[in-house]
């Protein structure tokens, strides 16, 4: 029952992630940053030159890391009792 | 009494001719001159931000073009349009890029371009070689045109030595407005506007072009 329990645990939090992948967001995003210059135009103005930059971010911040963490924590805390359990008849 | 009507007259007659002249620009360019945007004096970028609780997203969106036609000598008469395609806007993730040339936002696919139409310039005030107008114009995006007035400052620059690697007089086009999502029936995903997205977007647009024989 308990290891039925973790197996469930396992494949939510794989759906939570697989479901925040295909959301728009990565493990590891390589995202690009808006790098925005002031300088001088031929009119003799000071405008705003803008270009993306590659910027390196951490992935996993927003809500779904902390459910399918949540959700392979109680798989492995399942897994385990049921090994113990499992240890302890035999 | 009559000599009231008199005070009127004149002060109508005053105004309506000194209209033209504040409308007006110092250049040297006589007549209707047609002004296209081009890549080559600057980069033609459109600069849009989505302001959100959770989230704030830059965004660009390149390859713009566009035709003016501008008479120097009165700025009243400005007509003309420009265009972006929706498949090369950038936010920095090409993975919400693809969500936002996508079926649920902007759809490039039915909708390939956003554009504005000059329709008519409420209001013109030109000193030395700037004008700022109140262009009217149809603004078109995800199949929505909606009538919009937006405040659009221009400025010339007479072909100089300095500008002889792009042909003509220079003309800057410049101009910042707010649009709301919901009008041109914006919706996205479920619950993503006014959380990770922006209820409105603030569009922000500095053109370079030149006069074009």
């Amino acid at each position: 029952m308990k290891k039925t329990l973790a197996i469930v645990a396992f494949v939510l939090a794989a759906g939570v992630l697989g479901y925040w992948v295909k959301d728009g967001s990565h493990m590891a995003n390589q995202f690009k940053t808006l790098k925005v210059t002031v300088e001088e135009d031929e009119f003799g103005d000071k405008v705003e030159k803008k270009e993306w930059v590659e910027e390196f971010h951490l992935g996993l911040m927003d809500g779904a890391l902390p459910a399918a963490l949540g959700l392979a924590g109680i798989g492995a805390v399942l897994f385990f009792l049921d090994y113990r359990s499992r240890k302890k008849t035999a | 009494m009559k000599r009231l009507k008199l005070t009127l007259a004149i002060v109508a007659g005053a105004t309506l001719l000194a209209g033209p002249a504040f409308a007006q620009l110092a250049v040297k360019a006589k007549g209707a001159q047609k002004v296209q945007l081009n890549d080559s004096i600057r980069k033609n970028v459109i600069s849009w931000l989505s302001a959100a609780p959770m989230e704030n997203i830059k965004g660009t969106a390149p390859n713009v073009k566009g035709t003016f036609s501008m008479d120097p000598a009165n700025m009243k008469a400005v007509t003309g349009s420009i265009s972006v395609p929706v498949k090369g806007m950038k936010t920095g993730n090409p993975i919400r890029d693809r969500h936002l040339a996508g079926k649920d936002w902007l759809d490039a696919k039915k909708f390939p371009n956003i554009t504005f139409k000059i329709t008519a310039i409420k209001s013109a005030r030109a000193a030395g070689k700037k004008a700022n107008l109140q262009a009217e114009g149809d603004f078109t995006c995800h199949g929505v045109t909606k009538k919009i007035t937006v405040p659009v400052e221009i400025s010339w620059k007479e072909a100089n030595a300095k500008t002889a690697r792009v042909a003509g007089d220079w003309v800057k086009i410049s101009t910042s407005f707010t649009i709301s999502l919901a009008d041109y029936n914006v919706a996205g995903k479920a619950g993503v506007v006014g959380n990770k997205v922006g209820k409105t977007i603030k569009i922000d647009a500095t053109l370079y072009g030149h006069t074009v024989r």
